[in-house]
């Protein structure tokens, strides 16, 4: 089976060959194609090469286009800044003061800005091997922009200081974030919504319900009516936020720091579930064994789950990783994760 | 007076609770009116109300949000109260010097942490984010901290903070310093591997950490 054949048949239910393997390969594609990350993060020509030959040298079940989670906020009027081989970060959040929310700009997706490398990079993909894979581009959600807006400490403490003008940047970045996903899908590309900031490390179940969630929703309706399946990442400690993320409509919830075993059992019969190899500590920093011993327990603990698995890491593969452990981890993932599911007499459980 | 004392002293710290600013303050204002010495209403009031918000926030009822109000509502009473500190009552507070290191900018952590070791009693220099490793160290030295807090959200900077080890060792002054860590992407593995003292997996932690490293004194 082709990625693409084999993600086609996952998301409708046929038979398949083994559990869809998607590691999250963000900027670390520069990296593999010998670029630094400045030099492919705003062009999308560069990009796409980039995530090309990433994907003809694992063979992952979905392209992940990413640069940084300020790409919109840039567009709207953030200024960033660009370290030579990192991703581009908030520098100046363009709303200082409340009145600033005046200076928001309205983007176009095909202006000079960070969407339109994006959309280039989803066109050379689709372009070079769109045959064989699924083109994913992951934005950052009205959450996550809002805070690079504002600031995230400002955005906080806004929540409850100016609730108003929260919900007006809120508003502002889901318009922005309608036209990028309408763009991505004019051609060709998955959008995925990443909202590392609205993490339960940050917001509580009650202002996630409120900050997070309604616009969340609007967006992945978006995604619907193209036909489409919704991905929501949110990276860190999740456990709390499980069900509003569910709720948010989400198709595939892709976790970071929670109990696949635990998530299947409050979530798993309402969405697929997408992790959750520990990207520091066992892709960039463990060996061989313990790739595959966390490989084979994420797969024991939600392999079954009622509305399917996706195995990934929890969140974006450090920039320097080894790439023979990105192989390592692609390779336990196609042996253990052959259906249906042989796996390993149990061991002791490795630590959650 | 016992009643007043304690009255505005409770009041201090239900305000810190309550993220209630304007209340903090004028407290403050009332508290020095009525004799109570500057020292008492911070440690007893504000920072009693501190230790309620990070039980809440160790618990799950509060959030990022809240931390960063109540910590105002405490910070505000505090400017109030600064001018009227006798120099001898604050004692001798151990030192930390506490930043984000160079490349990463992502600080709300790090804030987190240095609340609660300002509620801890530590004496707490903020380097702020994006800090060179030089600057650690310097910074370290020219204050006489005991600790240097390390913090980073991404594993690209992460190895800044193994350079602050090195520095120390090549400075030949490592053994002055304890070194604590923290953030996402490090571990205690990490911690062992780099060479450096502690690290905290969560807020709450890294302070139970700072005052084990500093000796217990806290």
């Amino acid at each position: 089976m082709t990625s693409k054949e084999r993600m086609g048949a996952f998301l409708t239910g046929q038979p398949l060959d083994r559990v869809p393997i998607i590691p999250l390969l963000l900027n670390i594609a520069a990296r593999l194609a010998g670029m630094t990350v400045r030099e492919h993060g705003r062009d999308g020509l560069k990009m796409g090469q980039a995530h090309v030959r990433t994907w003809q040298r694992y063979r992952q079940d979905m392209i992940t286009i990413f640069t940084d989670t300020a790409v919109l906020a840039e567009a709207m009027g953030t200024k960033l800044c660009y370290p030579d081989d990192d991703a581009a970060r908030v520098d100046v959040p363009v709303v200082q003061e409340p009145g600033d929310v005046d200076k928001l700009l309205d983007p176009d997706p095909w202006g000079d800005n960070g969407m339109r490398t994006y959309l280039e990079a989803i066109q050379h993909c689709n372009a070079e091997v769109g045959d064989e894979v699924f083109v994913g581009c992951c934005f950052a959600a009205p959450f996550t922009t809002a805070a690079c807006l504002r600031g995230t400490d400002r955005l906080a403490r806004d929540l409850r200081k100016h609730p108003g003008l929260a919900k007006a940047l809120l508003e502002a970045a889901t318009a922005v974030g309608l036209k990028f996903i309408d763009a991505c899908v004019a051609v060709g590309g998955v959008p995925a919504i990443v909202d590392p900031v609205a993490t339960g490390s940050v917001l509580g179940p009650d202002q996630f319900d409120e900050f997070a969630q309604p616009y969340l929703a609007t967006q992945i309706q978006r995604i619907h009516s193209y036909g489409l399946p919704a991905l929501l990442h949110i990276c860190g400690k999740t456990h709390r936020l499980l069900e509003a993320m569910a709720d948010t409509g989400a198709d595939i919830l892709s976790l970071d720091v929670v109990d696949l075993g635990e998530a299947k059992a409050r979530v798993g019969d309402r969405v697929t579930l997408m992790g959750n190899v520990s990207p520091s500590q066992t892709l960039l920093e463990g060996s061989a064994e313990k790739i595959e011993a966390e490989v084979i327990d994420c797969l024991r603990r939600a392999a079954d789950s009622p509305r399917g698995f996706i195995l990934a890491t929890g969140c974006e593969v450090p920039l320097h990783t080894p790439p023979e452990s990105i192989g390592v981890f692609m390779a336990a993932g196609e042996r253990w994760g052959k259906l249906p599911l042989e796996l390993p007499a149990s061991g002791p459980e490795s630590p959650a | 007076m016992a009643d007043r004392r304690a009255e505005l002293l409770q009041g201090l710290a239900d305000a810190v609770v309550e993220m209630d600013e304007e209340r903090a303050t004028s407290l403050a204002a009332e508290a020095i009116e009525a004799g109570i010495d500057a020292y008492e209403a911070i440690s007893e009031g504000l920072a009693r109300g501190m230790e309620v918000v990070s039980e809440k926030y160790d618990n799950e009822e509060y959030f990022v949000p809240e931390i960063l109000l109540c910590s105002d509502a405490m910070y505000a009473a505090i400017e109030v109260l600064k001018p009227h500190l006798k120099p001898e009552s604050a004692g001798t507070p151990a030192k930390v010097v506490i930043g984000v290191i160079e490349g990463d900018t992502h600080d709300i952590g790090k804030n987190i942490v240095r609340i609660m070791l300002d509620t801890a009693g530590f004496e707490v220099h903020d380097l702020g984010r994006d800090v060179p490793v030089e600057r650690f160290v310097s910074e370290a030295q020219r204050v006489g901290a005991q600790i240097i807090a390390i913090s980073t959200l991404m594993s690209t900077t992460r190895d800044g903070m193994r350079r602050v080890v090195e520095r120390l060792e090549a400075e030949g002054v490592r053994d002055q310093f304890k070194v604590l860590i923290g953030g996402p992407p490090v571990s205690w593995a990490f911690c062992r591997e780099i060479g450096a003292d502690a690290y905290g997996n969560s807020a709450p932690e890294g302070v139970r950490l700072a005052r084990e490293l500093a000796g217990g004194a806290q």
